[in-house]
């Protein structure tokens, strides 16, 4: 590791401490709509999902007063998953002490997944859009896909939130060996794109 | 070599090395997970540190897998694996000049550069990775002699180097206790409460021997709380008659640290002491065993049986109001002391319980 990548990582790294502390109080947020709502499951999936598109909707505009620079942060475009890294892991603790029994290490098999499926399928789609923007290429597709980027990540949560009530214990580990499989492409798929992105910045 | 050939063997060789670090921050996190769990384990050793919170930290723990694989500006690291590729910066000149007097010079070069068999593109353990693994080793090493040393057998589990500590701590505080139980016992006479009179001295001591046992055994199952209430209720309970020269006339009952799981576990598979531990089995424990702290339903059980015993108990033990540990105590000594010492009807069972108790009668009256 150069000086460079261990300068690069410790500049960025408030910045990406504050977007994961962010998530604890979004997940408070989320909690107190859905409660004082009392939502049911398709709405739950709704409010979290379209918090989290909010977080993408929030980070586009701060890109655009920056002029596509956000001060301090090597790679913005990643600050938005690691504040859900953060929502997942709050919720995830508030299960923990709500259940304390080995039974929880199931969340992340299957619920965690589910936190960072969407985000990164987010990510995904909000990358590509910016290497469209970077590129020139403005058209009505890129929204088109984001809507329907952020339609499927709904849809699945929902999905999956429906499932829960209806599977075996046992199913909980197929379900899950299924959700880290799409994690593990997910974040493939990402680095692939962040590769394309660097060969940009590279003129190539 | 066309412009977007060029672009997609770059592109092959950057997802490859790509590929090459993932790998490196997956075998980092599990590196990094496995010294979390043996630092953990040793303070679990040394400290009486919660199983909760030794859980919570392991989960949290895992959790930080994404930042693992996310966590590395991309755009630096591909400069770096492009110079390692091309350390002149012919592919980039070739690719950005139009100049065909340029091109024509650089072409040969950039196809000897994308055809070179890539060296440096070859699977390596990362330097962080090898530093963490031999410090792992190490660490792995130091508490397996750690846990020889202290609990004379290596352990992995934090279950189980939990109990051996609570084993260790049960031991040392009891072996002065053990030590006054054997000098008195050497003297010859020791009453037995309640004991019906036509016993014979050496039945006696030869219960008094399975007792000591029983009790060592229920030693090594009893966590430290269970004693800690058990001793604080042989203090609080007036000592009957008969009891007073013999300080530990029942065994304290073992109750589980992990809730009510082993219990349950016992009455299933029919173990040995199974049938002691049948009044703990509340009923609807679904996760029975998988507690990873104290279960409330077993304060529940305590108080259902304190019920029962006042109810339909004697006066003696009804006449305590508080529903402590004295009236556990006084279950205890019901269940666990020698049956011939218990009034017939002074404590009600349930009908498990009564027809083990009947057996073991017919079964003693057999023998004898």
């Amino acid at each position: 590791m150069n000086d460079t990548r261990i300068n690069g990582n410790l500049r960025s790294l408030p910045g990406y401490t504050a977007a994961f502390l962010l998530g604890f109080p979004l997940l408070l947020l989320i909690r107190w709509i859905q409660r004082s709502w009392e939502t049911n499951l398709l709405a739950s999936s709704l409010i979290e999902e379209g918090i989290k598109i909010c977080l993408f909707l929030a980070l586009y505009l701060l890109l655009r007063l920056g002029k596509g620079r956000l001060p301090g942060v090597k790679e913005p475009e990643f600050l938005p998953f690691i504040c859900i890294i953060g929502f997942a892991i709050g919720e995830n603790s508030l299960y923990f002490f709500y259940a304390p029994t080995t039974t929880i290490y199931q969340r992340l098999l299957y619920s965690y997944p589910l936190h960072l499926n969407t985000g990164l399928l987010y990510t995904w789609i909000f990358l590509t859009l910016l290497l469209r923007s970077a590129t020139g290429q403005r058209t009505l597709l890129p929204i088109l896909i984001a809507c329907l980027g952020a339609l499927i990540g709904t849809a699945y949560h929902f999905f999956l939130n429906v499932l829960t009530l209806a599977i075996s214990n046992s199913a909980v580990y197929l379900i899950g060996g299924i959700n880290i499989l799409a994690t593990i492409l997910l974040f493939l798929v990402l680095h692939r794109k962040r590769i394309e992105r660097s060969l940009i910045h590279a003129g190539l | 070599m066309p412009d977007h050939r060029i672009r997609d063997v770059l592109l092959l060789r950057l997802r490859r090395d790509q590929r090459h670090r993932l790998i490196n921050r997956l075998i980092g996190f599990l590196l990094f997970f496995s010294g979390i769990y043996l630092l953990l384990l040793f303070v679990l050793m040394y400290i009486d540190f919660p199983l909760l919170l030794f859980h919570y930290l392991l989960f949290t723990g895992l959790s930080l897998f994404p930042l693992f694989l996310i966590l590395e500006p991309e755009t630096e690291h591909t400069f770096t694996v492009l110079r390692r590729i091309d350390q002149h910066s012919q592919i980039e000149a070739f690719l950005s000049t139009s100049s065909t007097e340029h091109r024509s010079f650089l072409e040969q070069r950039v196809e000897n550069i994308l055809l070179r068999p890539q060296a440096v593109l070859r699977f390596r353990l990362a330097k962080t990775n090898r530093f963490l693994a031999i410090g792992i080793l190490c660490l792995f090493l130091l508490l397996q002699l750690a846990s020889l040393v202290t609990f004379q057998r290596p352990s992995l589990n934090a279950k189980a180097v939990k109990t051996l500590r609570t084993q260790a701590e049960i031991s040392v505080r009891r072996e002065p206790e053990d030590t006054g139980r054997n000098r008195s016992a050497t003297g010859g006479e020791l009453p037995e409460a309640g004991y019906s009179a036509d016993a014979s001295s050496e039945r006696t001591a030869e219960r008094r021997e399975r007792s000591g046992e029983t009790r060592a055994m229920d030693r090594d199952a009893a966590p430290a709380e269970a004693d800690q209430e058990n001793a604080g209720a042989q203090s609080a309970y007036p000592p009957t008659e008969g009891q007073a020269e013999q300080p530990f006339p029942w065994v304290p009952l073992p109750v589980p640290k992990s809730g009510i799981g082993s219990a349950l576990k016992g009455a299933l598979e029919q173990t040995p002491d199974s049938a002691t531990r049948q009044g703990e089995l509340p009923a609807g424990s679904g996760e029975a065993g998988e507690a990873l702290m104290d279960s409330p339903l077993r304060e529940y059980s305590a108080s259902e049986r304190i019920e029962r015993i006042q109810t339909e108990g004697g006066t003696k033990l009804t006449a305590e109001s508080s529903p402590g540990p004295t009236k556990e105590s006084s279950l205890l000594q019901a269940l666990f002391g020698d049956f011939p010492s218990i009034p017939v009807g002074e404590v009600g069972f349930d009908p498990a319980i009564e027809s083990i108790r009947r057996r073991y009668l017919e079964t003693l009256n057999e023998r004898y």
